[in-house]
């Protein structure tokens, strides 16, 4: 069968699992995500692991486009006014929640140089899990706002910490002697160059931007911008994510057209994102459920304070309001992607570790995937941010 | 790439095709040919969002005005391109089966960098409505036309009478209304979501699912793909009021696929053959576009269109690519003998016709008085 009649199958099943959800009302993010675990290979099998793998590329046009848009949020402006909050925020719920789960994860059993890896890995927040529910409830207002500057944020202090931390128990397990040092600054040197990538492609942008061109060429520079920059980063085995949002910081900040890029992107993603999300549904693996037990829940269980409680006792030293406070944990509940890419890499550097790391990472994945957007929406609705749809 | 062709006021299709060749295989192989396999997704989707939108164009109260003046036409343009081509080469003197076979591919028409063309430079008048419907009528024909001559070179070929002389003929027509009866369905098909899904972004998923379901079911069931969504888009037009919004969602996301697209296509042109082609290849790029022009003056003529489509709709009908490409994998199994040699001709025809023909589209539309000059500044600045 030819792969455009399956993206056309994915496509109907996934807007027909969409619709179902909202008449639940369920987000529709959910009802993709179950309509492609219904149709992957733990139920139906009809997207197999093969169509999956090489329907690969609507996965990383798809992540590409969430960092930029996640990017694009952080201008100057945004940084001198809400930057303090920002820093304290992401830095105290991700440190409070890697520290949980590595302890909880250690008390359940895990060696401890694997729960030293699984905590930082919980630092990580779907980017794709809370913006295509904020872009689908059209949400607007103070938690918005701070939860998208959130998710640049966390997910940037992930890969530093976890880069850092892949070093320290490499150096531990191993102890061939290599410095620390030279560890970490390898990982910022990698960070560095990520950085340096997406700032071409977003100056790259910015250029045509600037000079006004009409908006389909734009879009079409823009995508290539985007591929160029995720494939450089794979292949230097950098972070796509960090240099697609790099590009996206600087194309905000070059140009100021936040909007422009944004009403770019919305004429392509919706069935892009069906797609992604409805793959990435199908590639939850629920039998994994069973064999990770109980350091799986433990992880989701440790992850979901850290990220909440963290949050919540963190929001306390800034200026960000009271509802806002109680609400803001529920938004950092969705984990995907980055988790799940940073534990391959994570198994790929340590020796011996055969699934244990990425077990439990993708037992937390089938939940934060399923539950995390639900929970994001109703946070949203109790803090009045999404517009009553007409 | 297609920036700076603006300049030199050629169109952009033409810089991407030209761009393509110097990344690709033939220049710096940045674009290898394994690379390009891969690609194919991006052709298919392409060329049926360019057949779907040809065929939202069909309207019945366009029909109702011109008649059945676009069918004549295309029935002249694509015979008589044929029959000169094989005149042509039998005056050469080569074999009467390989004559035949490489003459019936001559009628085929690309109709992807025609649109393009007409759609940069906001082409308008009767030799742009009557192109749009000829190109598209071209791929039946070619198919039509293609079917008769690789069974008459069959039959020439094969002593035994093993094969069904009636069947080889019917199986071009049987191919074809498939092909209509799929579009059909699928178009008529799509009314109802479009009914009850009345936002942008939900109908674009269903242009989607529709383009690629067309798309996909016309390679599962071995029918032309440009034929199946084409008539998708023209019975749409006709039972939805819905239609409109179609070509406005699919001209929004389409621009990064038709870059796609021809970049890839002009990576795929092959330079290194071109010293091979030989005056068999010269005979059949030439007499081609001599076949295209007369039947179209013709088939004009003889429907009394307007004065400016019998002169200048002929060299609008140059550019060759994709189909004639497809038929050439169908003469292997005629005409293996001959195939390779086939295939050297139509591909380098192919660089010529597409590196010069949306140039020469562009001329003939600008002196045909349907492209006015100040469009084409401000295609600029929009």
């Amino acid at each position: 069968m030819s792969y455009t009649l399956y993206i056309a199958i994915i496509l109907v099943a996934g807007m027909g699992g969409g619709k179902l959800a909202k008449k639940l009302k369920l987000p529709t993010v959910t009802g993709y995500i179950l309509t492609g675990l219904m149709l992957g290979p733990s139920l139906l099998n009809l997207i197999t692991t093969e169509v999956y793998y090489s329907l690969q590329f609507a996965n990383e046009l798809a992540l590409s486009m969430l960092a930029v848009s996640v990017g694009t949020e952080l201008h100057w402006r945004v940084f001198r006014a809400f930057g303090k909050n920002l820093v304290k925020l992401s830095l105290g719920n991700t440190f409070f929640t890697a520290v949980i789960v590595a302890l909880v994860t250690w008390l359940l059993g895990m060696p401890i140089q694997y729960a030293l890896i699984l905590g930082p890995l919980a630092m990580s927040v779907s980017p794709s899990g809370v913006v295509s529910i904020i872009k689908e409830t059209k949400a607007e207002g103070e938690m918005t706002q701070n939860l998208l500057g959130l998710v640049a944020f966390d997910n940037l202090v992930t890969i530093l910490t976890f880069g850092m931390m892949v070093s320290f128990v490499q150096s531990m397990v191993n102890d061939t002697g290599a410095s620390i040092i030279m560890l970490v600054g390898s990982v910022v040197l990698d960070i560095l160059f990520a950085s340096l990538v997406g700032i071409v492609g977003g100056a790259f942008v910015s250029y045509f931007i600037r000079k006004e061109i009409s908006n389909d060429k734009l879009l079409a520079l823009l995508i290539a911008a985007l591929l160029f920059n995720s494939g450089v980063a794979a292949y230097f085995g950098l972070s796509p994510i960090l240099t697609d949002m790099i590009a996206g910081v600087t194309i905000t900040n070059l140009t100021n057209r936040k909007v422009l890029v944004a009403s770019l992107l919305n004429r392509i993603e919706l069935p892009i994102f069906i797609i992604f999300l409805t793959l990435a549904g199908a590639h939850l693996d629920v039998a994994i459920f069973g064999q990770v037990g109980l350091v799986g829940i433990g992880y989701i269980v440790a992850r979901s304070l850290g990220k909440y409680a963290g949050s919540f006792i963190f929001s306390h030293f800034t200026t960000v309001s009271k509802k806002v406070r109680y609400n803001l944990g529920y938004g950092l509940i969705p984990q995907a992607g980055v988790a799940i890419g940073l534990a391959t890499i994570a198994e790929q550097s340590l020796p011996n570790v055969s699934g244990a790391i990425t077990g439990v990472v993708l037992t937390g994945v089938v939940f934060f995937e399923i539950f995390g957007p639900l929970l994001l929406e109703k946070a949203l609705v109790r803090v009045d941010e999404i517009p009553n749809e007409s | 790439m297609g920036n700076w062709l603006h300049l030199l006021k050629m169109p952009n299709v033409t810089g991407y095709l030209i761009g393509g060749l110097i990344v690709g295989p033939s220049v710096l192989n940045g674009l290898t040919l394994e690379v390009l396999e891969h690609f194919e997704i991006v052709a298919e989707v392409a060329l049926a969002f360019i057949a779907f939108t040809i065929g939202l164009s069909f309207k019945r109260s366009y029909f109702k005005r011109v008649g059945f003046q676009p069918v004549v036409i295309a029935a002249f343009e694509a015979t008589l391109a044929v029959v000169i081509v094989i005149g042509g080469l039998l005056l050469l003197g080569v074999d009467l089966p390989f004559a035949i076979v490489l003459g019936a591919i001559a009628a085929a028409t690309a109709p992807a960098a025609t649109i393009m063309v007409i759609k940069e430079f906001k082409a308008e008048g009767p030799v742009t409505e009557t192109l749009l419907s000829v190109v598209a009528l071209d791929d039946a024909f070619a198919l039509i036309l293609f079917g008769f001559a690789s069974t008459i070179a069959k039959s020439l070929i094969e002593v035994e009478g093993e094969f069904s002389l009636f069947l080889s003929i019917l199986n071009p027509f049987i191919n074809i209304i498939y092909a209509l009866l799929v579009g059909a369905v699928l178009g008529f098909l799509m009314k109802w979501p479009l009914k009850y899904f009345r936002t942008s972004s939900n109908r674009l998923i269903v242009l989607i699912i529709f383009v690629f379901l067309a798309s996909g079911f016309s390679s599962l069931f071995g029918i032309s793909e440009l034929l199946t969504t084409m008539i998708m888009g023209a019975v749409l037009t006709n039972v939805s009021s819905s239609a409109t919004s179609m070509s406005d969602l699919s001209d929004r996301i389409t621009s990064p696929i038709f870059v796609m697209f021809f970049v890839i296509a002009g990576a795929e042109l092959n330079l290194s053959i071109v010293p091979t082609v030989g005056l068999i290849g010269i005979v059949y790029i030439g007499l081609r576009v001599v076949g295209k022009i007369s039947g179209v003056y013709l088939g004009a003529k003889l429907t009394h269109a307007p004065e400016t489509v019998s002169r200048y709709l002929g060299a609008t009908l140059i550019p060759q690519a994709g189909v004639a490409i497809g038929l050439t994998a169908v003469a292997q199994s005629v005409v293996p003998m001959y195939a390779p040699q086939i295939r050297v001709v139509v591909l380098s025809a192919t660089l010529v016709y597409e590196l010069v023909g949306p140039l020469i589209t562009k001329v003939a539309l600008t002196k045909a008085g349907e492209i006015t000059p100040e469009t084409e500044t401000s295609a600029h600045s929009n």
